[in-house]
């Protein structure tokens, strides 16, 4: 079914009239909107900047930030864009915009966006499941270039394992044992993650179902199943706490910087919070990768197909995302690059970084992700607080996939 | 059991009933009931559902549960009277006649509200007249079945049609008559002993059924993703769904939670409803922080920055009071790029007094209050529009439409000083707010105000961007419009305490809520002026007084001094020349120069704006030759003449006076 979209799309741009080739030529001033730039220092601000200092005064950039949450991130984009459908020369066109990786096929299928010339900013040199995830899956066309990336983290307590005598454990199995024998005794929950109800569940489970050889896109299948049994029977058994059920990013990462878990699974940033004043486990944790793959998270650039001036909008992408650029964004502001390269200077990524997000593999694509998303957290949720309804629930969840992934909900 | 929430929340609802319970014998009726329970319990825990969340009532002959909405009620309507039936078997197996069990079993979804008395709801009560109904009675007693399952039109239309797993010929469409309830519903005896309805299809089978797809409309869809080439392109078995259009609503706090399920509801329906069986929208509902942010920066024109302090750029608007919409107009009227429409209201709640039992036996015996006996008011949280209202209802009954008279920072103030932040409806602490905020509160009873009450009015107000039309989201946005007007929006409305359109209620029990239509009041003062008025008002202010020895001058001192809040301080003042300067050094807002004797030259050019108000008492005092006349002119400020102590118009006066002290210090 996307592919027909992508088949459409491909259609109308083959038909460009003349202007849509002057858009596609254009120079001008341009609107660039991310997430909002909490990082220290607005780093975001400070690229936008610095481009500015160099550009001539005709192709300026300003940049738009969004609302904090994602919801109304992807709200406002989608609103915005959708407004200008068919609208040429509008100020109020979001040229250059900042897609969660699991948007950007929506918004190709939209046709919001319009697609660039790998060749043009040589995707070969970025990451290839970043890469894979900016390229609509029916016929490969790139419609973003990858500018930020993330990979989980396994945090564990330092001085506990070593009183085990243990290393960091590197199967899910491993995971098990050690936190049914290390926490439990000590009055500790063995493991906490992300299992609210909420995009960061689907990002938990398709990373313990990849441990188990499993595939979220194929929840029927026995190896699928095992992995949300694991969580399931974790969460009855305890060692993962049921209030994880209502865990996202924050919440989990308190319990483990109060010292009250063993393991929990988070993303870089939580390194620094971990060692700042109010933790109680600073120079008491390590981090490793995931014992599995972990989903790649992370942001793409793209060009708005409104936009008049999409060559200083493609410009303004290949400065952004060039290797020194990224270089100081992920030193300045903790962006993981996206960038082959960096992962290969000695010193700058930190080696269990680089190897999550070089093995980080993506959720699935789709031009109706919001539906597929929607249909897995209801039932996986569901499943965790079950653990005898696992299998009911994944095959439910494979009859309502069969149906969100024609956008049917 | 499950938590009990006071709001109305939306539960999927099961009723059953044992068949000629109640003509048997006692020992057999207890173990009937545990083998019900039993049975029940395994139906639902073998489905994966947890019976200790879902909230069950003994009803004598059967059982009510309700089932919380994160449970699929595909679930509740499938699995359960499956799982269920095999227990029967095995229980009846093993039992005399006299002990067997037969069901009657229904099953409907709605809001349901649990109160003391147990849970209330219109698909509560339709659940149990539809387990009386004749089509399901007579359809156990014509078959050997062990049960009988009934359900509503709605659970059909929603649950058994859409679901592929659901046998769609095991319902049979019958007609209900049973007291309010008059309509259809569906029946369903599970066949010869097999339940028609629990079997998974085959994996072929489970494919959704081919929607009809009209010929227009499957051309109007490969338009929508965009190419004029469609025609050359091969028509796909059915065609994609094009991208549902984005709807930002923004909502005031109070109504967001019924809000937010009614448009996902509207969402769903969209998908359901559409011949392609395509969802058209999707719904972002959210409250912008505070309702004031949310209107100035729509008075702005939400500009970038609004985006990250309040959220996404809105396309309806649901403020809680017209009042909030008429406060934005000034600053509306010049900007091209946003409109706003204020379309019908959805709801209705008038502004009421909550108060505890002891308050309103005292000022309220038949449950009308007047607003000069609310002597200690909750604080007013101008934010929010039921905060605006509460003010400008304050401000109202003191001082009609005119914020503007003399009278008005003083009157201001003193509401304001008397408020308080303690617990509302515990002793004295009342708390103004819309009637179903207040019904809702824990020892609070609901008074209403005899002279009328002001009405929030919960208006639909359209956003629109001239610059930015979009014909396809304008029809969402008034089916949006039309769904929270219509009959079950209404009701849902009704059952989280509003009144509909209609100014029906559902009054709880003991809660004050009168069932009539209380009587309204139009709002009176510009409410743009009521929150500069209230603000202004609730200042904290430093006053500082000098006054000579003279009586006349030490009682206006004490006078203005009584004028003080919490918040106020009350200095004295030297009446040097430099009086007005030491006024400024000492963090004085307003200087009062109270004296009855000449006082000196005072030193002219103070290092910071103050006003000063001048008071004398005797006849000249403030003639323009005299220094406390210019004292007083050189800031702008009065000079009064207060008749002496033995002056029967001196009282007034000195009134006046008190009046224009206040005005300087909380005044505009």
């Amino acid at each position: 079914m996307i592919r027909v979209v992508m088949v459409l799309v491909m259609l109308l741009s083959a038909c460009t009239s003349r202007v849509e080739d002057e858009a596609e030529g254009g120079t001008g001033s341009i609107t660039f909107v991310e997430s909002r730039d909490i990082s220290a220092d607005g780093q975001v601000t400070k690229l936008v900047e610095r481009w500015n200092e160099r550009a001539g005064p005709r192709e300026q950039v300003t940049f738009v930030q969004m609302p904090g949450s994602t919801d109304d991130h992807r709200a406002q984009l989608t609103a915005r864009a959708q407004d200008l459908e068919r609208v040429r020369n509008s100020p109020d066109c979001y040229d250059v915009i900042g897609l969660d990786n699991v948007w950007t096929a929506e918004f190709a299928a939209a046709g919001h966006v319009v697609p660039l010339d790998p060749e043009e900013f040589g995707v070969d040199r970025l990451l290839p499941q970043a890469v894979a995830a900016a390229r609509s899956p029916g016929d490969g066309r790139l419609w973003a270039v990858p500018w930020r990336s993330d990979a989980g983290l396994l945090y564990y307590r330092k001085d506990l394992l070593a009183e085990a005598d243990v290393s960091p454990p590197t199967t899910w199995a491993e995971l098990r044992r050690q936190a049914v024998e290390i926490a439990a005794p000590r009055g500790l929950h063995g493991y906490v993650g992300q299992f609210k109800r909420y995009e960061g569940l689907i990002v938990n489970m398709a990373e313990v179902i990849w441990a188990h050889g499993g595939d979220l896109e194929r929840p029927d299948d026995a190896r699928t199943k095992a992995g949300v049994q694991a969580v399931a029977d974790g969460i009855d058994q305890g060692w993962i706490p049921r209030a994880a059920l209502d865990y996202e990013e924050n919440k989990s990462l308190d319990e483990f910087r109060a010292g009250r878990a063993l393991f929990a699974r988070s993303w870089p940033y939580a390194g620094p919070v971990l060692e700042a004043e109010e933790s109680r486990v600073a120079g008491k944790w390590g981090r490793v990768a995931l014992p599995g793959p972990s989903a790649l998270g992370g942001w793409n650039l793209a060009v708005s197909r409104c936009s008049a001036n999409q060559k200083t909008a493609r410009e303004f992408i290949k400065f952004v995302t060039n290797d020194d650029n990224q270089r100081r964004t992920f030193q300045r502001a903790g962006f993981a690059p996206t960038s082959l390269a960096l992962y290969e200077e000695p010193g700058l990524v930190p080696i269990e970084l680089r190897e999550s997000v070089l093995e980080a593999r993506i959720r699935p694509l789709s031009a109706y992700y919001d539906e597929l998303t929607s249909v897995m957290q209801e039932n996986l949720h569901h499943a965790l607080d079950n653990p005898r309804a696992v299998d009911k629930s994944l095959d439910d969840l494979a009859a309502g996939l069969a149906k969100a992934v024609e956008g049917r909900g | 059991m499950g938590t009990q929430p006071l709001h109305a929340v939306h539960r999927t609802v099961l009723v059953v009933d044992v068949s000629a319970f109640s003509g048997r014998p006692r020992v057999p009726q207890e173990e009937i009931r545990r083998g019900l329970y039993a049975a029940l319990e395994t139906a639902f825990v073998d489905n994966g559902l947890d019976w200790s969340a879902a909230h069950h009532e003994d009803r004598g002959d059967g059982v009510l549960v309700l089932v919380p909405p994160d449970v699929p009620k595909s679930r509740v309507v499938d699995g359960v009277p499956h799982a269920l039936l095999g227990q029967l078997r095995r229980y009846n197996a093993t039992r005399t006649e006299e002990s067997r069990i037969r069901l009657r079993m229904a099953i409907t979804a709605g809001e349901v509200q649990y109160d003391p008395e147990g849970v209330v709801g219109d698909d509560v009560t339709l659940a149990f007249r539809l387990l009386d109904s004749r089509p399901l009675r007579e359809a156990l007693d014509r078959s050997t079945a062990l049960f009988a399952l009934i359900v509503s039109d709605r659970i059909h239309a929603d649950v058994v049609r859409p679901d592929p797993a659901l046998d769609l010929e095991a319902f049979r469409r019958v007609s209900v008559d049973v007291k309010e309830v008059h309509g259809h519903a569906w029946l369903h005896v599970p066949n010869g002993g097999t339940p028609a309805i629990g079997r998974r299809p085959t994996r072929h089978r489970r494919k959704r059924r081919r929607p009809p797809v009209a010929p227009v409309l499957l051309a109007v869809a490969l338009l929508f993703v965009g190419t004029t080439n469609a025609a050359r392109a091969t028509p796909p078995a059915v065609p994609p769904c094009p991208p549902p259009i984005q709807l930002n609503v923004l909502v005031s706090a109070e109504k967001e939670e019924v809000v937010r399920s009614l448009a996902l509801e509207l969402e769903d329906d969209s998908g359901r409803h559409n011949p392609l069986g395509c969802k058209e929208f999707n719904a972002l509902v959210f409250t912008g922080g505070s309702a004031r942010a949310a209107a100035e920066a729509l008075g702005r024109g939400w500009q970038p920055g609004d985006l990250t302090a309040v959220g996404a750029e809105p396309h309806v608007w649901l403020p809680d009071s017209r009042a909030e919409v008429l406060a934005i107009g000034d600053d509306l009227r010049e900007r091209p790029d946003v409109t706003l429409h204020v379309r019908a209201g959805v709801a209705v709640s008038p502004l009421v007094l909550g108060a505890s039992e002891e308050l309103a036996a005292q000022i309220a015996p038949d449950g009308e209050f007047e607003w000069r006996h609310v002597a200690k008011p909750a604080a007013v949280d101008l934010s929010s529009g039921v905060g605006l209202l509460a003010a400008a209802a304050l401000a109202q009954a003191e001082l009609g439409p005119d914020l503007d008279s003399p009278r008005a920072a003083w009157v201001l103030h003193d509401i304001t000083r008397r408020t308080s932040t303690d617990a509302p409806c515990v002793g004295e602490v009342a708390v103004i707010g819309s009637e179903n905020a207040v019904a809702a509160t824990d020892g609070c009873r609901v008074l209403y105000p005899r002279d009328g009450a002001l009405v929030l009015d919960h208006p639909f107000v359209e956003v629109e961007r001239p610059q930015r039309h979009n014909p396809r989201r304008q029809r969402i946005v008034h089916r949006l419009l039309e769904h929270l007007r219509a009959p079950g929006a209404q009701a849902v409305f009704k059952r989280a305490g509003f009144r509909d359109l209609a100014w029906n209620v559902i009054a709880p029990p003991d809660s004050g809520v009168r069932p009539d239509r209380p009587l309204d009041l139009p709002l009176q003062p510009r409410p743009g002026s009521v929150r500069e008025a209230w603000e202004a008002a609730s200042r904290p202010r430093t006053i500082g007084v000098a006054t000579d020895s003279s009586p006349d001058a030490h009682l206006f001192a004490e006078q203005v001094s009584r004028l003080a809040g919490p918040g106020d301080r009350v200095i004295t003042l030297p009446l040097t020349e430099d009086v007005v300067e030491a006024g400024v050094r000492a963090g004085a807002h307003v200087v009062v120069l109270a004296s009855a004797t000449p006082v000196p030259i005072l030193a002219k050019g103070v290092s910071r704006p103050v006003r000063v108000v001048a008071v004398g008492f005797t006849e000249g005092a403030c003639a323009p030759s005299t220094a406390l006349y210019a004292a007083a002119t050189a800031m702008d400020g009065p000079c009064h003449v207060v008749g002496g102590l033995n002056d029967p118009g001196a009282a007034e006066g000195r009134e006046a006076a008190v009046h224009d002290v206040a005005r300087a210090a909380w005044g505009g």
